[in-house]
């Protein structure tokens, strides 16, 4: 725990946010120069194969984050800190962003190398429910009344959601799909030349350095919102302090101050 | 609207009764519709009714299609079926390693298409014992080289 709490408030100053912000920045701009000028086409796709060094990343990214989202949510259930409530929504935010672009730079790949920008294949659909259970858990958090509540009820469904990361994962291996088979995270070596795996390595690292810049930057919006939130609640609006009015019914409930 | 109206406080902070179901009831709603979407996939994989496409076999000795039922059929592409008639269709046999289909396809032909390569068609098994699809998709694997090893 001490650790965690140590990583979070460094992540929080001013100097590791502009370094994660750099670094993001600049493996980023790596990644695209050499997927799109120093590594070689692909001998049966062409060019149109580049597209992996940016689908794939992005979907680790979806994983990564929907990860965060349950172990916080998990954090949040055992400790009731509301700091893990933010943590994991933060990252769920993150997370949708990154799966919708997932399926996007997907379609954008599937047209040209399928045939079709989308089919229900199992990989496409359980990727599809894995961003509606997450655009699901931001949705319930609108519909919760109190923060307290809104923490636990999501916690709970940032919880159940992740099971669908292996189902997503293994849905190639598990039922007949269009879409290929793990490339990389599988029995037996990496079937791609070495250059193009240093680069999708490299676009991988490229986007979590991301990922750890948005999250830094997000959870200080989170405390900053949370705090003015706090301070809202704790001052006497305008109403409670002016004096009593005898024909004070304007907003129809008729409630004094 | 000359009476002072100085309503600009957020919201109310007593306690009000809140229309619709109860705060309890919305969780279990939302907790129920989420486990159901997984417990829905979990149950379809198992039971193997998820499935993306019939394989010839499936089609030839189980007969898990009718004639004009709208399925999708996978398998490779036979080495020397390939030709296109004068009717400007695409026709080919399709293999699972056990049963093979022949196939009428009109609809775009993806630039991956060749011979011993995995696609999967949308059409329906017609009356002459043909497979009649307008969609094709090509299915590649994983495996990615740059050209210059092509060995």
């Amino acid at each position: 725990m001490n650790t965690v709490d140590r990583v979070l408030t460094a992540a929080g100053t001013r100097t590791a946010q502009r370094l994660l912000g750099w670094a993001s920045v600049g493996t980023l701009a790596a990644t695209a120069v050499a997927g799109l000028l120093l590594v070689p086409p692909d001998a049966e796709q062409g060019d149109v194969q580049r597209l992996m060094y940016v689908h794939v990343p992005a979907a680790w990214l979806a994983f990564l984050s929907f990860g965060v989202v349950a172990a916080a949510s998990a954090a949040y259930l055992r400790t009731g800190r509301i700091r893990w409530d933010r943590v994991a929504v933060s990252s769920a935010e993150i997370g949708v962003l990154f799966c919708a672009l997932t399926i996007a730079l997907g379609s954008l790949w599937g047209r040209p190398v399928w045939g079709a920008w989308w089919t229900w294949d199992p990989r496409l659909t359980t990727t599809t429910v894995l961003l509606l259970v997450y655009v699901g858990y931001l949705t319930l958090r609108r519909v919760a009344d109190s923060p307290a509540r809104r923490a636990q009820w999501s916690a709970v469904v940032g919880l159940v959601g992740v099971v669908d990361i292996p189902i997503v994962h293994m849905s190639v291996v598990w039922w007949r799909s269009l879409h290929q088979e793990a490339t990389v995270i599988r029995p037996g070596t990496p079937t791609m030349d070495g250059s193009m795996l240093a680069t999708l390595l490299l676009g991988v690292l490229a986007f979590t350095l991301a990922y750890s810049y948005l999250m830094a930057v997000r959870l200080r919006i989170g405390r900053l919102e949370d705090s003015a939130a706090s301070a809202v609640m704790t001052t006497p609006t305008p109403r409670a302090t002016a004096p009593r009015r005898p024909a004070a019914a304007v907003d129809g409930g008729g409630r004094g101050a | 609207m000359s009476a002072p109206t100085t309503t600009y406080a957020p919201e109310s902070v007593t306690p009000t009764r809140r229309r619709g179901p109860s705060p309890r009831t919305r969780l279990v709603v939302c907790v129920v519709v989420v486990v159901a979407a997984l417990g829905w996939i979990a149950v379809r994989g198992l039971t193997g009714s998820f499935v993306y496409y019939l394989t010839p076999t499936d089609v030839v000795v189980q007969h898990q299609a009718d004639v004009g039922q709208r399925v999708r059929l996978g398998g490779l592409v036979v080495t020397g079926s390939v030709h296109r008639p004068a009717d400007g269709s695409l026709r080919f046999v399709v293999t699972d390693g056990h049963r093979s289909m022949p196939v009428v396809s009109t609809g775009d032909v993806p630039e991956l298409f060749r011979a011993r390569q995995g696609v999967v068609l949308e059409g329906a098994l017609g009356t002459d014992h043909r497979f009649h699809a307008d969609t094709l998709l090509v299915k590649h694997d994983g495996s990615y080289r740059a050209p210059d090893l092509d060995r």
